[in-house]
């Protein structure tokens, strides 16, 4: 495959990719272009990042507040959980009702003894699979 | 006064978090207690048809319908054990089993469908637990094989 790299100040920003078929190389730059299109705004203490998507690990609800949960840190957002889920990259998906977590940085699934699913992100976090939200990730991650 | 404060603060964030399992318990019990009312109707309809001169006093069915929608109710909510953080495996396991115990007991008893009897009790915890056993045997295996899938895909 080809890449071409065209600056022109006056035209609309836009990745278009000729390929015979989708597959693993146009999913990731779909991804990314995605991701780098719905930068996200953190708040922690008095500062206040811009967060790209794919650095998120997981979206949590906590203590009625809204956080992203990244490498070590957490930043506080002020969208709504839903319309985050609607605006996010695809690598996004709704794990229980008050968690959005990033397939990319999932570490594996684990079976607790209890009877529940859950997940261990790469930075340590673990998050609980609800049963409603089970098939949706199957899809998501292709089973 | 830190020490007081960091107390403070971890108190509210308990209270916090057990209100948030709490309204779990009673989103999930609204949700799914329903249930066990069309489930008794459906098991009386049955017996009414296999049974002749089958009949209850209206006393009777009410009690049934109250106590089938409570237990359901407990049954719905009692998952929310399994995802309280605090809680450790066994302990979480424990509450689960001994709240669903004692909602299936009081729910016989009130409907006498078991008399109050040592050893009719015993004859019924034992097969609760068989089928409380082969429940959670199910739901762990087939979560497992689920995940093994899932890791794959990783």
């Amino acid at each position: 495959m080809k890449f071409e790299l065209i600056i022109d100040t006056e035209s609309e920003e836009k990745v278009v990719v000729h390929a015979k078929k989708e597959g693993a190389l146009t999913e990731e730059i779909k991804r990314l272009v995605q991701a780098a299109s719905t930068e996200l705004l953190g708040y922690r203490d008095n500062e206040i990042v811009r967060l790209n998507p794919n650095d998120i690990h997981c979206i949590c609800v906590m203590e009625n507040k809204i956080y992203a949960l990244c490498e070590g840190s957490r930043y506080s957002l002020r969208q709504r959980l839903y319309s985050l889920e609607e605006t996010l990259p695809e690598c996004f998906v709704k794990i229980n009702q008050s968690c959005l977590a990033n397939t990319k940085q999932m570490e594996r699934f684990d079976t607790s003894i209890s009877g529940t699913l859950k997940i261990r992100f790469k930075n340590g976090h673990i998050d609980y699979v609800s049963r409603r939200q089970l098939k949706a990730i199957k899809e998501r991650l292709g089973i | 006064m830190f020490r007081a404060d960091s107390l403070k603060q971890l108190k509210k964030g308990w209270v916090f978090s057990m209100n948030k399992y709490l309204k779990e318990f009673l989103h999930r019990g609204l949700m799914f207690g329903g249930f066990g009312p069309i489930v008794l109707g459906i098991v009386y309809a049955v017996l009414e048809g296999t049974i002749e001169n089958f009949s209850l006093s209206g006393f009777q069915i009410l009690v049934a319908i109250v106590s089938v929608y409570l237990l359901a109710f407990v049954q719905a909510g009692a998952s929310v054990f399994n995802q309280i953080e605090s809680f450790s495996v066994p302990k979480s396991l424990l509450c689960h089993l001994s709240l669903l115990y004692v909602a299936y007991v009081s729910c016989y008893l009130i409907n006498s469908w078991i008399p109050f009897d040592i050893n009719f009790l015993l004859i019924f915890t034992a097969i609760f637990l068989c089928i409380y056993f082969v429940v959670w045997t199910t739901v762990f295996v087939s979560l497992k094989i689920a995940s093994k899938k899932l890791n794959a895909r990783l």
